[in-house]
């Protein structure tokens, strides 16, 4: 914790360093966008939240160099912290019952999860690699709202790191070892899924077989290399595949079960095993008959579960509908809801090949991504170009630019996910938070699409803008409404050092300096857009906040007004 | 179980509500818009009706739901195998040859009063369709049969080949405008956030969390002035981005329908019924509410969508089935026992709504995704008994897709149709609600009389 905390406050000292300036020497002219306000747009799509040295460094390294170092850095675990934590719980779960046998060796609940996920992500060096995660989370959907995994808060924080393995890996690993998890096995069933019994009228559980493809790799519909649906003669989407071949992809998928278990407990997967270990094929349960699967792709009769396993899996993942399918959903995820079909082919295309012959190179599609033309450009080349930002994100970039911590070191937040509407692996269902095609009515006659807008229902959209409102006005270090509540919570002292305070030391060292103050958050939350209105109203603002000497507050007011501003919710 | 993170949570939530007046962050109200919210409405009690939709999401067994009492039980433990409901456990579904499922105490409790009408076999079709048509690929189905995402949005559609994505349920209130000129509030009230059914061509409907609306903790107190002084500014701005713009639309008119119903919630209202903590039950707990606040808002038609999740049960069907449908029979019977309490239990109709029934036949553990399944009408102006033909549940049988993927006897359109009619939808209205509605022969089913 000692080592987490230095790391902070250096970073927060390189930050009050930097220069507040928007324009480096050298650059000017150059470019009408200026290198920094660059830098800042891509780290609003790659990391969880501009720092000004990060800006620095991109600036210094220049994108692709700086995505290269990304790529190569180490991974942060998410499960190394909990060790820690399953220790703590233990210990005050004994302090409330001493003979509690469910103590014995600590627990860990989904807000610890959660916890150590923000912990993860808002100081990791790899950011871009979190990032990928996070989007593969929302593609390759678990949750923690099924009702076994609900009690798996660890083995989902596997899952996760199991993604965050593949950030820059190749896609073909990735779906295989995503089918062999236990928790996927488990949320969508196919842990203990075995051979038709004819006698007992059962046949092979369809769940993960028909969620792989429509979901996972190939999608409904034949695509276009540009993601555009193929159509038939009469002007009809062409199915990918039918109810036979979710029938074979079912009997594929027999024989697995949990990594621990005897093939004599097979019939007993209900009661549960190992949920990290990959799950183990189990012969006599899998169904040896021939297959015929998508595109007509024949599997030959007598091969074990681990043969038909890899050549189902080839199957989905030579189709060419994954790069494009799978493309725009890491667009949409990274940079902006309505990529051209340009884009989207110039993704695939890399998905499809790399440069040196490999196809499903996903850090090669990360930076394909962000590097691409349209990124880029912005709103200068499509007018609708950008994306609502998650919530979750939107946490995460003001507890990351404005060093958020509690004392602790811990983020606990209450009533997650159901408040936000967003948690990380706690979606509603496979669907995700948000559906890829959603439209609000509003814009259906434009013909974009928006997902995150699923989340700006009346209740969500009021729920999300109170949250990023109280947490960046009042829980700010030094506030005098802190030292307010000190004095009247009778518990106060015991329970401040969980709650989760932002540190903007370099914004705050800016004094009176409105001019400079404004420059500097233009650049960090709004990229160097700040439209004139936005700049009169929170200038005129703090001008009459002067008289309030809680320079704090002052400041906390100034970035609760931009989080809620449609300029900065819509990130460009 | 661990009683210091209760504690820690409680903390946080007060933390974070402290200090900024009534207008706490968890959905509960504030004071803006006070002076707005109308002081003298007319009383729009007598002429009152409100239809409740509750969408089952991910698939509900059915057919272990609603199970035949009569000989054909042998048919469907035959089918069913180790997933069959035990005949001997059924209970009563009051005046018909068909029992409920024992966790379904409320409803028959319902059922035995009459106000409980089955809708047999229902589901998403194009046209009418038989096994010989489905084999012979020679009638028009819905896309993407038992898919879920496609199907709930069939259901919520009932025009799924339209590019436009509106509700039946949006387009019914819109029709009704006219006549119902006099209310301004929308007609169309989520508990669940987003969704297809409420869109309507003209309206889109409001989403609110159980305890009522919820506002902005900015606003504050000081209306105008202070801290959301700026937020007002920067919501009054015209933006060229569509997105920008869109969003400050859905704020703008948050924000409006908000402030009308502030008073009205402040307190919220409290009924006697006593609904569990489920997450369904306080949904329909929260249309209680705004059911009670009606006459003081001038409001006399309601539609709401409420629902939950969980009915995807590919698996530990056994374990997980029964527990899914208490949350749902317990809060049924809440809900229709406090419209009772507000003497309006014959004002008020409640459908339930799925995307697909289950296969009859078992993966080893669970069903998988099927097409047709019985659906529930519960009010107190409802006939009670069972509309529409049985279906065989036989493998291979005549209303057989292929593993007991039951062909629908009936179409949702054919279910639904007389909830809608009854609500106010004129008759010659009815073909737009449901643009299939002409491809099928039964208008009215006759639950609603």
């Amino acid at each position: 914790m000692k080592h987490w905390l230095a790391g902070i406050a250096l970073g927060a000292a390189m930050a009050a360093e930097a220069q507040p300036a928007l324009f480096v020497d050298g650059f000017e002219g150059a470019d009408p966008r200026n290198p920094r306000m660059g830098a800042a747009a891509l780290l609003h799509r790659a990391t969880f939240g501009p720092t000004m040295a990060e800006i620095d460094r991109v600036v210094e390294l220049g994108p692709e160099a700086w995505i290269d170092e990304q790529q190569s850095l180490p991974i942060s675990w998410t499960r190394r912290g909990f060790d820690v934590l399953r220790e703590r719980n233990r210990v005050e779960c004994l302090e409330e019952d001493p003979t509690d046998p469910e103590c014995d060796e600590g627990f860990l609940l989904q807000e610890d999860r959660h916890s150590v996920w923000f912990q993860t992500v808002l100081t990791a060096e790899d950011q871009l690699r979190h990032r990928m995660a996070f989007a593969l989370s929302q593609i390759l959907v678990v949750s923690q709202r099924d009702s076994i995994l609900a009690d798996l808060a660890e083995p989902l924080a596997a899952y996760y790191d199991m993604l965050l393995a593949h950030s820059f890996g190749n896609f073909r690993d990735l779906l295989e070892d995503v089918t062999k998890s236990p928790v996927m096995g488990t949320y969508l069933s196919h842990v203990g899924n075995r051979k038709a019994v004819p006698e007992l009228n059962i046949r092979p559980d369809e769940n993960y077989a028909r969620e792989v493809m429509q979901l996972f790799t190939i999608g409904l519909n034949q695509l276009d290399r540009d993601g555009t649906a193929l159509r038939d003669p009469a002007g009809l989407p062409i199915p990918t595949y039918g109810q036979a071949e979710v029938k074979a992809m079912a009997r594929v998928l027999t024989g697995w079960t949990f990594g621990d278990f005897d093939c004599d407990d097979f019939e007993f997967a209900e009661e549960g095993g190992d949920y990290i270990l990959p799950m183990a094929p189990c012969e006599e349960y899998h169904d040896t008959d021939p297959k015929t699967i998508i595109n007509g792709i024949e599997l030959p009769a007598n091969q074990t579960a681990d043969a038909d396993l890899d050549l189902a899996l080839d199957a989905l993942f030579n189709h060419p509908n994954v790069g494009p399918f799978i493309g725009r959903r890491l667009i949409q995820r990274l940079v902006t809801s309505n990529p051209s079909p340009a884009y989207i082919e110039r993704v695939a295309a890399v998905f499809a090949d790399n440069g040196a012959g490999v196809r499903g190179d996903l850090g090669a599609v990360a930076k394909a991504i962000l590097l691409d033309p349209e990124a880029q450009a912005g709103t200068d080349g499509r007018v609708s170009f950008g994306k609502l930002r998650e919530p979750l994100l939107r946490l995460t970039n003001l507890w990351r630019t404005f060093d958020g911590r509690a004392e602790t070191g811990e983020y606990y937040l209450d009533g997650q996910p159901e408040i936000q509407g967003q948690a990380v692996l706690a979606s509603p269902s496979v669907f995700n938070f948000f559906l890829p095609d959603y439209r609000p009515a509003g814009l259906s006659g434009a013909g974009l699409f928006a997902p995150e807008f699923q989340l700006a229902s009346d209740d969500l959209l009021t729920a999300n803008l109170n949250v990023i409102d109280i947490t960046a006005r009042f829980l700010v270090a030094g506030s005098g409404w802190i030292e307010e509540e000190r004095e009247s919570e009778e518990d106060f002292d015991e329970f401040f050092p969980r709650l989760v305070l932002i540190h903007p030391t370099a914004e705050l060292a800016l004094g009176a300096d409105t001019d400079a103050l404004l420059d500097r958050l233009d650049l960090l939350l709004l990229t160097g857009t700040m439209s004139p209105e936005l700049r009169t109203a929170l200038a005129g603002r703090l001008a009459a906040l002067e008289e309030i000497d809680d320079p704090s507050y002052r400041l906390g007011e100034t970035l609760s007004h931009i989080f809620m501003s449609p300029e900065y919710l819509i990130q460009r | 179980m661990n009683s210091k993170l209760m504690q820690r949570r409680e903390f946080l939530r007060t933390m974070m509500a402290a200090g900024i007046g009534s207008a706490g962050m968890l959905g509960t109200l504030g004071t803006i818009g006070r002076a707005q919210a109308a002081a003298s409405l007319d009383q729009g009690g007598d002429d009152f009706r409100a239809l409740v939709t509750v969408f089952l999401f991910g698939g509900s067994d059915s057919f272990n739901m609603i199970v035949p009492m009569d000989a054909s039980y042998a048919d469907y433990a035959r089918v069913r195998g180790n997933l069959a409901v035990p005949q001997g456990q059924l209970l009563p579904l009051a005046g018909t040859s068909f029992g409920l499922h024992p966790n379904l105490v409320g409803t028959s409790q319902l059922a035995a009063q009459n106000r409980v009408a089955v809708g047999l076999n229902v589901g998403a079709m194009v046209e009418p369709t038989t096994r010989a048509d489905f084999l012979a690929d020679r009638v028009e189905l819905p896309p993407q049969l038992f898919a879920h995402d496609h199907q709930q949005v069939h259901w919520q559609t009932a025009n799924p080949t339209s590019l436009a994505r509106e509700g039946w349920l949006g387009r019914a209130v819109d029709l009704m405008e006219t006549a119902y000129a006099d209310q301004t509030l929308p007609f169309n009230i989520s508990m669940l956030g987003s969704n297809t059914l409420q869109i309507g061509p003209r309206s889109v409907g409001y989403a609110a969390d159980p305890e009522g609306p919820a506002g902005l903790d900015i606003l504050g107190e000081e209306q105008g002035q202070g801290p959301g002084r700026v937020h007002d500014q920067m919501l009054a701005r015209s933006y060229d981005h569509p997105l920008m713009a869109e969003h400050v639309n859905i704020r703008r008119r948050s924000l409006d329908i908000f402030s009308r119903y502030a008073q009205a919630f402040d307190p919220v209202p409290q009924l006697q019924t006593a609904f569990s903590p489920g997450e369904l039950a306080q949904q329909l707990l929260g249309v209680a509410r705004f059911i009670a606040v009606r006459q003081q808002l001038g409001i006399r038609r309601q539609a709401f969508f409420v629902g939950m999740g969980g009915f995807d049960t590919h698996s530990a069907q056994a374990t997980n089935l029964p527990g899914l449908l208490s949350a749902v029979d317990g809060a049924l019977k809440s809900f229709y026992d406090a419209t009772v309490e507000l003497g309006v239990a014959e004002k008020v109709t409640t459908v339930t709504l799925s995307e697909f029934g289950r296969t009859l036949s078992s993966n080893g553990d669970g069903t998988d995704h099927g097409w047709g399944g019985h659906q529930l009408a519960v009010g107190g102006a409802v006939q009670g008994g069972t509309y529409g033909r049985a279906p065989a549940r036989v493998i291979e049988g005549p209303d057989d897709a292929g593993e007991g993927r039951l062909i629908p006897t009936t179409s949702l359109e054919e279910f639904l149709t007389p909830a809608v009619r009854w609500f106010g939808v004129p008759e010659g209205d009815l073909d737009t609600v449901f643009p299939n509605l002409r491809n099928f022969d039964r208008r009215n089913l006759g639950y609603l009389g």
